[in-house]
């Protein structure tokens, strides 16, 4: 049986874990929660399930940092995951509503034109005309549906949302309630209701959170990955798994191109070897791991697809050309930069040279 | 071992530790306590009785002949030791330390006790066996296994020294010197013991580091015990309690084993002392609390209810990790998520105040201690002044007593080396009532303090007399002038007359005039301003006079054949001694520097920089007319070498280009030769030229360039205004020359 979608949700991909580690979870769960607290973390962390399960890592980092994160949703309070570009906030995001909630798909994308009826609620006004306001004329947002049943919503780039649109939150963060004024009425949150908001700290100036807001959420950041190891195992699961979802055909293990990838975005990241040794210009980029991770995915596909069948420098260099490139004046100086002091000289990467040269 | 000593093993500055021996001594009762720590100090334990003594203090053993070989042996509330020293003295138990002697552990060659490494706790270490990243957590739940049970306590000791015993058997094999360090001091241990047996009945508990417990448990002969420790070299050293800080318990010291976080052990001892142990909650939001209000101080806004939800944070975090109480971790993971919003700078400025701890020991009046210390703890008293961890910024009025009397104290410090406060700004030449000083007081301050003793018993004899032994030690007029200035703001009149006797001599034998120079301006100085002190009026102005004197003679001489640096710094002293002589006002003296300066002029051995800026000075103070100035500068600049030329040049407008833009027969003098060049002259002056003016900033050059452009115009005569248009000014004359000091 094929899946016509694209991709998944967590909780499909990942049913049989969280169905194994809820059938041995004898722990004191919250209300409505679907696993205890030690579970959430061991389902994002990777583990073992009671009954032997092997659970796979779905978060690589800072153990602390995941378990304050699953803490704070367990003491009612709103949480903000903030980063940099592709530190792997939403993604921490959806694992935590999957396994908490049992469902990640309660969202709401947060842009600047989100105004206040795609949080709180609309009117349908057909019915708001013929038979004037009543619970049944409200057109619900997730948020009170999650609100009426005790699940998480979630809300994506929640600084890209107008701050007066920000701030309707305040009221339901704080007293877990929707006043609907027009019906002299509310919306209770039941118990297991909560907040994941995920924000991007680089353009933090784009609708900076209001004090009162900020004070609402507890705030975890999440860090670039520290070292070049954990970064390529972060890069080599998730290309696997896309590619594996998207029915890509299979092709070799590409381990060595991957870890090439990742030194090169770590390189011109941090604007210095890894040695430490020779300082070069930074990319205008952020060079995520997200991104990394999509140039090891298209990479892929064109090797499968129009390559012999394995990731080489001929498959790579347009991807990598075309990701560390976003800005084409400052962006291609840096590149060149890299590409005569470091690339040209790297034992083995010659090759890699010559490819990327001939795409420049 | 007989039955009637009890080992106990314990983690030094460890609150839990703390709590589980109090418990255990309950339930032993011993007739008399031995404690880790050098026999030496065993005449001041009773100190710590005294209600005045407030830790962080340690013991400081130092040398008798050398102060500077000292150790310190730090105690803080929560430190078992201390708390077993606490419960002997309450109940008037005798204690005895029994560690080796202080005059054994410093008589060891200095370079082996620095290589020593610093073990990692091994208590830690079995914390982390024991599945707990934070040894306190460990013991949070030995204490909560025990519960309130005495007996439990004993057991708990015993199962602790068990589990070292093994560990000290699997341990690498350490290296030589510790090793040897190590039998010695575990030999002491149990000769110490061996003595309490006899001369104590009933049970003994012996309060050490739970490493040493397994050795102590040993048997061995005593004959070989003695031989280990025979014929050690040995030290004669004092002792006596010094006030401790926080931050320098957080980093390792004596024992070698360290603190973390002052601040969470005193959180957590508070927590176990309590009587009634407190709620794990209000355990948790207390320590919150004390994170928001140190956020509040550096400026953020953290507010109560972001405390509350920190406390629930913590507690909710440590169930998730399986602890029944928050441990440092979890606090502070719940402090950044909630009042600090994940930002790293705000933990950071207040890690100091919140987990360090901004503590500092203070020392009851009755402690024995050194004079100077005694004589400083006075000092202290009477200028209000206390010791803290902090940095602090004190600012002086040395016109009210209480300012004075802080700044000679300050001051008195810095000449015996204990540089308590530093002075960060004095108001100079401007009006000298000011100055800013920022104090910190760190323990290692105490041995510099003994130090000095070899200079006297109170620190004023202690800092005059070093003044002068450094006066005696060095012949440089740089050195001795500022030993003078330094005894004078300190208050010291009779040992800056030392000196100032002490300079005369130096200065006649002095062949630099440069530090000549140097020497007469830092004088007037205090002279003219005074330094809202006593001063030795009549000797100071003797010693300028007769310095003044020095220079003038000896500049020529002293000026030939200067090398270009030597020269520069010349320029820069002689501008500034010419300034200083004006103020010192003693025309005989000013008019023969001048007549000096014209024969540095003319000299052409004189180094040109040096001509320059003579020229340069006889042109500001109209001692040469305009025309003779003008013909000077022209043999100067013409003829010959274009380098000597640009150097003569440089000297000559190195006071700046103010004057250049105000003066305008000077810009024009420069203009007229200028122009008068030839044009291969003129392009080969040319690197000289910019040479000169690059020392000027961008806006200076564009004003100077203006001014160029302006042309030549009539000098206004001033002086040939009428004199007598305004009575009044005429009548206020006088005072005004004599105010501005033109008239002498």
């Amino acid at each position: 049986m094929t899946d016509e979608r694209l991709r998944r949700g967590a909780e499909e991909i990942y049913a049989g874990e969280l169905e194994a580690l809820a059938k041995a979870d004898t722990r004191s769960r919250p209300e409505n929660w679907r696993l205890s607290p030690q579970a959430v973390v061991t389902y994002l962390l990777g583990g073992k399930a009671a009954d032997g399960t092997p659970i796979s890592a779905k978060y690589v980092g800072n153990r602390r940092l995941i378990e304050t994160a699953v803490a704070t949703l367990a003491t009612d309070r709103a949480l903000l995951l903030l980063g940099l570009p592709g530190t792997a906030k939403s993604w921490v995001s959806e694992h935590l509503a999957a396994a908490i909630s049992g469902s990640s798909q309660r969202l709401i994308q947060c842009t600047a034109g989100t105004d206040e009826n795609q949080i709180r609620y609309g009117w349908n006004y057909a019915l708001l005309l013929a038979k004037g306001p009543s619970i049944d004329a409200l057109v619900k947002t997730p948020l009170t549906r999650a609100m009426e049943e005790g699940t998480i919503v979630r809300l994506e780039e929640l600084t890209r949302m107008g701050s007066d649109v920000q701030d309707t939150l305040i009221t339901v963060l704080s007293e877990k309630t929707l006043p609907i004024p027009e019906l002299d009425t509310a919306i209770d949150a039941r118990r297991g209701f909560n907040v994941i908001a995920t924000a991007n700290n680089r353009d933090k100036g784009v609708n900076d959170l209001s004090s009162a807001l900020k004070r609402r959420f507890n705030v975890v950041v999440l860090p670039s990955p520290a070292t070049l190891e954990e970064e390529t195992g972060i890069v080599l699961k998730r290309v696997q798994e896309i590619g594996t979802s998207l029915s890509l055909p299979p092709i070799k293990p590409a381990d060595e191109e991957i870890v090439r990838i990742v030194t090169l975005f770590r390189e011109l990241r941090e604007g210095k070897t890894l040695n430490g040794k020779t300082k070069l210009k930074t990319s205008s980029g952020s060079l995520s791991t997200a991104e990394a991770i999509s140039v090891g995915v298209s990479a892929w596909a064109s090797a499968a697809h129009f390559g012999d069948g394995s990731v080489d420098a001929q498959s790579l260099a347009p991807n990598l050309v075309g990701a560390v490139i976003k800005d084409p004046v400052q962006d291609t100086v840096a590149l060149e930069e890299y590409l005569e002091s470091v690339v040209r000289t790297r034992d083995g990467w010659s090759d890699l040279y010559s490819a990327m040269r001939e795409v420049l | 071992m007989e039955d009637r000593v009890h080992l106990l093993g314990i983690r030094h500055h460890g609150p839990g530790s703390a709590v589980l021996l109090r418990r255990a001594l309950d339930a032993i009762d011993p007739a008399c306590v031995l404690i880790e720590g050098p026999p030496e100090a065993d005449d001041l334990v009773r100190y710590a009785a005294g209600s005045a003594m407030k830790p962080p203090v340690a013991l400081l053993l130092h040398a008798n002949d050398d102060p500077n070989r000292a150790i310190f042996i730090p105690f803080a509330d929560f430190s078992p030791e201390w708390q077993a020293m606490r419960w002997a003295l309450d109940r008037g138990r005798p204690i005895r330390f029994i560690d080796w002697p202080a005059g054994v552990s410093l008589a060891e060659p200095r370079e082996d006790v620095r290589k020593i490494e610093y073990r990692a706790d091994p208590l830690d270490q079995l914390a982390q066996a024991a599945g707990y990243d934070d040894g306190e957590a460990f013991w949070d739940s030995l204490i909560e296994q025990a519960g309130g049970m005495q007996e439990a306590a004993i057991s708990t000791f015993a199962a602790i020294s068990n589990a070292m015993a093994m560990m000290r058997e699997a341990e690498q094999a350490a290296p030589e010197e510790e090793r040897l360090r190590e039998v010695r001091r575990e030999a002491f241990m149990r000769l110490n013991i061996r003595d309490a047996l006899k001369t104590c009945e009933g049970n003994i508990a012996v309060v050490c580091g739970a490493w040493h417990v397994s050795a102590l448990r040993t048997p061995v002969k005593l004959a070989e015990d003695k031989a280990v420790v025979k014929d050690l070299p040995r030290l004669k050293v004092q002792a006596t309690w010094v006030p401790w800080t926080d931050s320098r318990l957080s980093t390792r010291s004596g024992y070698g084993a360290g603190v973390l976080s002052p601040g969470w052990y005193r959180h957590l001892w508070s927590l176990y002392a309590a009587p009634q142990r407190p709620e794990v909650a209000a355990f948790a939001a207390s320590w919150q609390a004390k994170t928001a209000l140190a956020l509040r101080q550096e400026g953020y806004p953290a507010p109560t209810a972001s405390a509350i939800e920190a406390a629930r944070l913590a507690l909710s975090l440590a169930a998730l990790r399986g602890l029944a109480l928050p441990s440092l971790a979890e606090m502070r993971d719940a402090s950044m998520a909630t009042l600090c919003h994940g930002d790293a700078t705000a933990m950071t400025l207040i890690h100091h105040k919140v987990y360090v701890g901004e503590h500092v020991g203070e020392i009851g009046d009755d402690v024995p201690q050194m004079p100077l210390a005694r004589d400083l703890a006075l000092w202290q008293k009477r200028t209000r002044l206390k010791p803290e961890d902090a940095e602090t910024e004190v600012r002086l009025d040395l016109r009210s007593e209480a300012g004075l009397l802080k700044s000679t104290l300050l001051h008195r410090l810095a000449l015996i080396k204990v540089p308590w406060g530093k002075l960060i700004e004095a108001g100079e030449g401007r009006g000298t009532f000011r100055e800013v000083w920022m104090l910190r007081w760190v323990p290692e301050l105490s041995v510099a303090l003994a130090e000095a003793l070899i200079y006297g018993v109170t620190i004023e004899q202690a800092a005059a007399a070093s003044t002068v032994a450094r006066a005696k030690e060095t012949t440089s007029v740089a050195t001795l002038t500022e030993l003078i200035r330094a005894a004078l703001v300190a208050d010291l009149s009779d040992a800056a007359t030392e000196c100032i006797a002490l300079l005369q001599a130096a200065a006649i034998q002095a062949s630099d005039i440069t530090d000549l120079l140097r020497a007469v301006v830092p004088l007037v100085q205090v002279l003219r301003y005074g330094s809202a002190r006593k001063l030795p009026e009549e000797a100071l102005r003797s010693l300028i006079h007769s310095l003044c004197v020095e220079v003038n003679a000896g500049s020529r001489v002293g000026s030939q054949g200067l090398d270009e640096e030597t020269s520069r710094a010349r320029v820069q002293a002689m501008l500034a001694y010419d300034h200083a002589l004006t103020l010192f006002g003693d025309s005989s003296l000013i008019d023969a520097w001048r007549m000096e300066l014209g024969r540095m002029v003319k000299d052409e051995q004189v180094a040109p920089a040096v001509a320059g800026v003579s020229l340069r000075l006889l042109h500001d103070t109209r001692s040469w007319a305009l025309s003779v100035v003008s013909d000077a500068f022209s043999q100067q600049m013409s003829g010959g070498d274009p380098k000597r030329s640009g150097i003569f040049l440089e000297g000559f407008l190195s006071s700046g280009p103010e004057v250049m833009l105000q003066d305008q027969p000077l810009l024009h003098l420069i203009d007229d030769w200028l122009c008068s060049l030839r044009e291969e002259d003129f392009v080969e002056s040319l690197p000289l030229l910019r040479r000169s003016l690059s020392a000027f900033d961008a806006i200076s050059r564009r004003r100077l360039l203006e001014k160029v452009k302006e042309g030549k115009r009539e000098t206004v005569e001033t002086e040939q205004l009428p004199d007598n248009d305004n009575l009044a000014f005429q009548q206020a004359l006088p005072l005004l020359l004599q105010i501005l000091g033109m008239e002498p």
